[in-house]
């Protein structure tokens, strides 16, 4: 098992045609990220695929392949793109109104579900 | 208090009253329970159950009187030998526990890819304890903990998450528990009130900080954090009085520029019988009071004596043995904990 994520700041690894992963963690930084292009005939088994596209001939088991927007605001050290309190990330709101006047908002985020 | 049956396999009268007749889903357990049940849950052919719908646990809680709400997996046969009955989201969003789900006893469950976290908690569910269950591949935290209180991990796991193994939370225990190559950090308690207890854990290779925001007056003994992306630990530093503990540790391979083994944050922190190695920054950084466990104030923790792969053992000269017996060896005692 390794952590190939974005995160931790390695390369990803040279590996062979028909090379089996089983139990990597490859999440990309932003959606559609290719990974391992022009390498053939690879398996991916329990891997974390987040945010990646695989070689079109890859066989993908029991590794989620989602894609999804990071909230800078939930991820600080992630060196994603600066954004502002109120992203398009917030998902809820607590303000606190002291005489009518709006004093505090506390903002809730949560990274994008399913970018297309 | 009733005894309920789940396997995702059965073809019977789907009324949970035996195997035979078993819950075809999960969910439908969660929705029938009353405090003290107990559900065993098995896969009788298959490896898993899929979801088909999301999934909410959203039952009734336990109490003291009547028990706990128990889900228990078991092999195909229906033994409870350790086998998890897993449940896979599958893309699937998965809708977390309410306000009204106290008192539940998870145990041999499975948990993964799931569009959000693998399980989590909204509006304070209490008291849960979680036994041999894995929390991996899901979109977001293995654990989100954010609104789950007093909650007790013993022998869990949580891995390759696209965000953090665990997810704040307050008067979490961990015992004998993994946090290894999620994209976050291995367990963030975000400061949050309650004392974090730890012990026997293995937290490493997380995409950054081991432990993060570890709320003042935590207790961490004989875990290992290693190798982790941004450092080993990082304390929250809020409180000023409450005395952070860590004691029989390994805090290594944080060798990324600048990485420090334990950035106390301010903290006071109680240290002992510590092994520190190849951290690259301090092994011990920003502590406001440091209390060493022997009476006359020495350190006992070990610094970068190039031991890459034992645990404790006696400090050179010999004078500092604090364990019954001298043996290094037979000091460690061997503990299976799961990483998958």
């Amino acid at each position: 098992m390794s952590n190939y994520a974005f995160t931790r700041g390695l390369p990803l690894p040279t590996v062979d045609n028909g090379h089996v992963f089983e139990h990597v963690n490859f999440v990309q930084k932003e959606p559609h990220t290719a990974i391992f292009a022009g390498i053939t005939g690879l398996t991916f088994n329990k891997c974390n695929l987040t945010n990646c596209d695989v070689p079109v001939d890859a066989t993908i088991i029991d590794s989620p392949n989602r894609h999804r927007e990071f909230c800078t605001n939930l991820h600080p050290t992630w060196g994603l793109s600066v954004e502002t309190e109120n992203c398009v990330h917030v998902v809820d709101t607590d303000t606190v109104t002291i005489d009518g006047e709006v004093v505090d908002i506390t903002y809730h985020y949560q990274d994008t579900t399913e970018v297309l | 208090m009733t005894t309920r049956y789940v396997d995702n396999d059965a073809s019977g009268a789907d009324n949970g009253t035996s195997w035979t007749h078993a819950y075809q889903t999960i969910q439908q357990a969660i929705d029938n329970v009353a405090a003290g049940d107990i559900v065993y849950c098995r896969h009788s052919s298959s490896s898993q159950e899929t979801l088909g719908a999301a999934l909410a646990w959203d039952g009734t809680s336990g109490d003291e009187t009547s028990g706990m709400v128990q889900f228990i997996g078991c092999n195909s046969s229906g033994t409870n030998d350790g086998t998890r009955y897993v449940i896979d989201g599958s893309s699937q969003t998965y809708t977390n526990a309410a306000d009204a789900t106290d008192f539940w006893h998870l145990e041999n469950l499975e948990f993964k890819q799931m569009s959000g976290p693998g399980f989590g908690g909204t509006n304070s569910p209490d008291r849960f304890v979680f036994i041999n269950c894995s929390f991996n591949n899901n979109a977001t935290y293995g654990v989100d903990c954010t609104q789950l209180q007093f909650g007790t991990f013993y022998r869990c796991t949580s891995y390759e998450n696209g965000s953090d193994g665990l997810n704040k939370g307050a008067g979490i225990e961990l015992f004998f528990c993994s946090f290894h190559s999620n994209t976050g950090y291995g367990l963030n308690a975000g400061g949050t009130w309650g004392t974090t207890i730890m012990s026997g854990c293995l937290v490493y290779d997380n995409g950054d900080m081991g432990l993060y925001q570890i709320s003042d007056g935590a207790v961490i003994i004989n875990s290992v954090i290693d190798g982790n992306a941004t450092g080993g630990i990082k304390l929250h530093g809020a409180s000023g009085d409450l005395i952070t503990h860590l004691i029989g540790n390994r805090i290594t391979n944080h060798n990324t520029a600048s990485d420090i083994g334990v950035d106390a944050s301010g903290s006071i922190i109680y240290r002992g019988w510590n092994y520190y190695q190849d951290n690259d920054s301090d092994n011990v950084q920003n502590a406001g009071l440091v209390l060493h466990i022997r009476d006359d104030g020495s350190n006992t923790d070990v610094e970068d004596q190039g031991d890459t792969d034992e645990g404790y053992t006696d400090l050179t000269g010999g004078a500092e043995d604090f364990n019954l017996t001298s043996s290094a060896t037979s000091r460690r005692t061997a503990i299976t904990i799961p990483t998958t």
